[in-house]
């Protein structure tokens, strides 16, 4: 009886410290899964940001080929004949036309046309930029705008050997910004010294109320960094920012000859509440025969844009501001006051078809190769990029970035 | 005669279990302290690993965003105080029972003299006895809305609580500390990162239960909030600028005991131009190192070992023996139109 109780004692025993060790073994497993988890979810953030920056590198390349001659035309897309409205999220893709008006590119990742992206896209634009989309009306573009994501996979992953994997996704946007009204246009840089194209007074609420921001601090204007520093100046709220992304811009810069020109507009916006600008700006300039009833004859403008045949082809841009001249006659015939001549002669020098100044947003994940469906981090950055006078051999003149931000969520 | 369970172990098997229960114990001890001691390092590693890459990620989000515009303001500061009266004002602990980190050149060397293949390495490099005070202009991002900012790293000599000069001070550490200064201070102060605007009138720092971590003053003094990582023993970089042919021009350091690059918006000349690229690197401390650096710098190991002709060398190789260098090249990607 007292032997067997000694052998149970030893196996007790046993058992115990067996027990401990796999303990022992679990704790230490359990550590090194940490461990190993950390450092996976830092791989993936490092994959997604370098995948960014790969679109963002694209971008501005396709930007470089596409409209670093001086003789290119850019524009929005919605001066193809795309209406505004809450599901045009294509309309404010920048094109570039060749000085014939043939089309070259969309500079949007995955564009097959003006109106898709292919079968996978994400908002570039979104509700950090300009709210909710669904307020868009015929006087406010609240629209959000879309990439199309273009798959990166390798030839093969340890999870399924031999066969290609899907390891992350691209995306990026190029956004014209020199058919938006400047905040900023620096004095000694002016095409036309007496006035530059900005906020006119028949825009709406928010606009205004940035317009009189603009205004009250014209001193700090200067020290501006982005168009999201606005924000900063009272009484901007973000939703006025919101409002005014799709109309307004820190400071779009035009290249003429070996020069910066700035207060110049891009004319191939299908944008009513700039073209209303643009006839407001043109009343405030001296001894002008004013335009009446603004708002009626801005949204003409913009609104019959796309289809109008005249100075141009139908949904395709001006590529020229003589161009122009043709169709503003039909608004403006040289009978009217103020005629279409008169409008040129002062707002012609601000006028050009094609924009220096772009905004790139640019997108990248990481997808686990294992599971392609789940998507393990993303990151998301933004450049200003401005074309400059120094030449680039074989590809026109040179693109620089004048601002790079990584952007949060709060920011697409 | 008893029967066989009931008898008594002899003098000699006693003995004999005794002895192979020793042995048994002895390798089972060695064994488990061998695998302790390998996972405490490899943790030690580890942890340096990911400190490093927790600084140099963020920093390469930040440099990577630096923006600078072409007129007569400092966009960027680099500066080493290799002075413990220089500190005055940033928070620092700069004295100590024991030897400390060294100053008045015992430090200095972010410009380290060429190896046997000719080449400088930023891995040699020592930056003075405060690091280098790195300060520029760039978008923080934050929830929101991402606006730009002026921060500022620097590493700081103090408790990890409280005020570096208290009587009853919680343990002492060297960390990196990053100050991102709100929006609205960086738009109210200004651009210029050397502006009177941003610096501190106290040694005392402000608690990491303070609100106050996004101040102007925390460009010099930051506050206990502000740390980023501690066991950080030296932090520095190099700044370049490219030739027309696309290699790399160093502009700081510029010579071996170059102490400071304040980087001039519409600059051409060398010495005051914004860079375009920085390499970064930043010494990570293990936590043995640190508690042992500590144990040196409180006087608990009252007698220099004489191994060491100054106390320079002893702080030095002590730091050397107990840490990693980590570097990473960051292209800096805006420019000034």
């Amino acid at each position: 009886m007292k032997t067997r109780k000694t052998a149970g004692f030893a196996l007790v025993i046993t058992l115990v410290l067996l027990a401990l060790l796999v303990l022992a073994v679990f704790a230490l497993s359990a550590l090194t899964r940490v461990g190993s988890g950390m450092s996976t979810a830092s791989v993936y953030q490092t994959q997604a940001r370098q995948n960014a920056l790969l679109a963002h590198s694209i971008a501005l390349g396709e930007l470089q080929r596409h409209a670093g001659d001086d003789d290119r035309i850019t524009g929005m897309a919605g001066i193809t004949g795309m209406a505004g409205n809450p599901n045009a999220t294509t309309r404010y893709w920048c094109g570039v036309w060749r000085a014939d008006g043939s089309f070259v590119a969309w500079l949007t990742s995955g564009a097959i046309n003006a109106t898709s992206a292919g079968p996978e896209t994400i908002e570039l634009i979104g509700q950090g930029s300009v709210g909710a989309a669904s307020s868009t009306s015929p006087n406010v573009e609240k629209e959000h705008v879309i990439a199309g994501k273009i798959p990166i996979t390798v030839p093969d992953s340890p999870g399924s050997p031999g066969l290609p994997a899907r390891v992350g996704s691209y995306a990026y946007l190029v956004t014209d910004e020199g058919i938006k009204l400047g905040a900023y246009a620096p004095p000694t840089e002016r095409a036309v010294p007496a006035a530059v194209p900005t906020i006119g007074s028949s825009m709406l609420t928010n606009q205004l109320r940035l317009r009189t921001a603009l205004e009250t601090n014209a001193v700090v204007l200067p020290s501006l960094l982005s168009y999201e520093q606005m924000g900063l100046l009272s009484p901007v709220t973000p939703s006025v920012l919101q409002d005014c992304f799709h109309y307004v811009t820190l400071t779009p810069r035009s290249v003429l000859g070996a020069q910066y020109r700035s207060g110049m507009i891009n004319i191939n916006t299908a944008s009513t509440l700039v073209w209303r600008s643009l006839l407001d700006t043109y009343n405030t300039m001296p001894a002008v025969a004013p335009v009446l009833n603004v708002a009626n004859r801005g949204n003409l403008i913009g609104n019959n844009f796309a289809s109008t045949t005249a100075g141009k082809a139908a949904n395709a841009p001006f590529t020229s501001v003589v161009g122009f001249a043709t169709y503003l006659a039909t608004i403006f015939p040289i009978t009217s006051s103020p005629s279409f001549t008169q409008i040129l002669a002062a707002l012609g020098p601000m006028l050009t078809v094609r924009s220096d100044t772009f905004r790139i947003r640019a997108y990248g994940e990481a997808i686990n190769p294992a599971d392609p469906a789940r998507i393990e981090s993303t990151a998301y950055c933004e450049a200003i990029v401005q074309r400059t006078p120094e030449p680039m051999p074989g590809f026109g003149r040179r693109f620089v970035i004048t601002y790079f931000r990584w952007l949060g969520p709060d920011d697409i | 005669m008893k029967p066989a369970s009931f008898r008594a172990f002899t003098l000699l098997e006693l003995l004999v279990a005794v002895t192979v229960t020793l042995v048994v114990a002895g390798l089972m001890l060695s064994v488990t302290s061998g695998v302790l001691n390998l996972w405490r390092r490899t943790q030690a590693g580890h942890t340096q690993a990911s400190t490093a890459k927790q600084v140099l990620d963020l920093l390469e989000q930040d440099l990577q965003s630096a923006v600078y515009r072409r007129d007569a303001r400092r966009w960027l500061a680099a500066e080493i105080i290799d002075s413990p009266a220089g500190l005055a004002n940033h928070g620092w602990l700069a004295t100590a029972i024991g030897p400390m980190r060294p100053a008045d050149g015992g430090s200095l060397l972010p410009l380290p003299p060429a190896g046997v293949t000719g080449e400088r390495l930023l891995l040699s490099a020592r930056f003075g006895l405060s690091g280098l005070w790195l300060r520029f202009i760039t978008t923080n991002v934050e929830s929101g809305g991402s606006l730009p900012a002026l921060v500022a790293y620097q590493m700081i000599r103090r408790p990890v609580t409280g005020d570096p000069i208290a009587s009853n001070a919680a343990p002492v550490r060297y960390s990196l500390y990053r100050s991102a200064i709100s929006n609205t201070d960086t738009f109210t102060v200004g651009y210029d990162v050397t502006s009177s605007g941003y610096a501190s009138t106290t040694n005392n720092p402000t608690s990491a239960n303070s609100t106050a971590y996004r101040a102007a003053r925390n460009v010099m003094n930051p506050s206990q909030a502000n740390v980023l990582a501690s066991n950080v023993v030296d932090f520095g970089c190099w700044l370049y600028v490219r030739n027309p042919d696309g290699t790399l021009l160093r502009i700081y350091p510029t010579g071996v005991g170059d102490t400071s690059h304040q980087a001039i918006g519409n600059s051409l000349a060398p010495d005051s131009r914004y860079p375009e690229v920085a390499d970064v690197m930043v010494r990570v401390l293990t936590d043995a190192g640190a508690t042992q650096l500590e144990a040196i710098e409180l006087g608990r190991i009252p007698s220099r070992p004489p191994a060491y002709a100054a106390d320079a060398d002893w702080w030095w190789a002590v730091v050397e023996a107990n840490s990693r260098v980590f570097v990473r090249r960051i292209e800096i990607k805006g420019t000034a139109p």
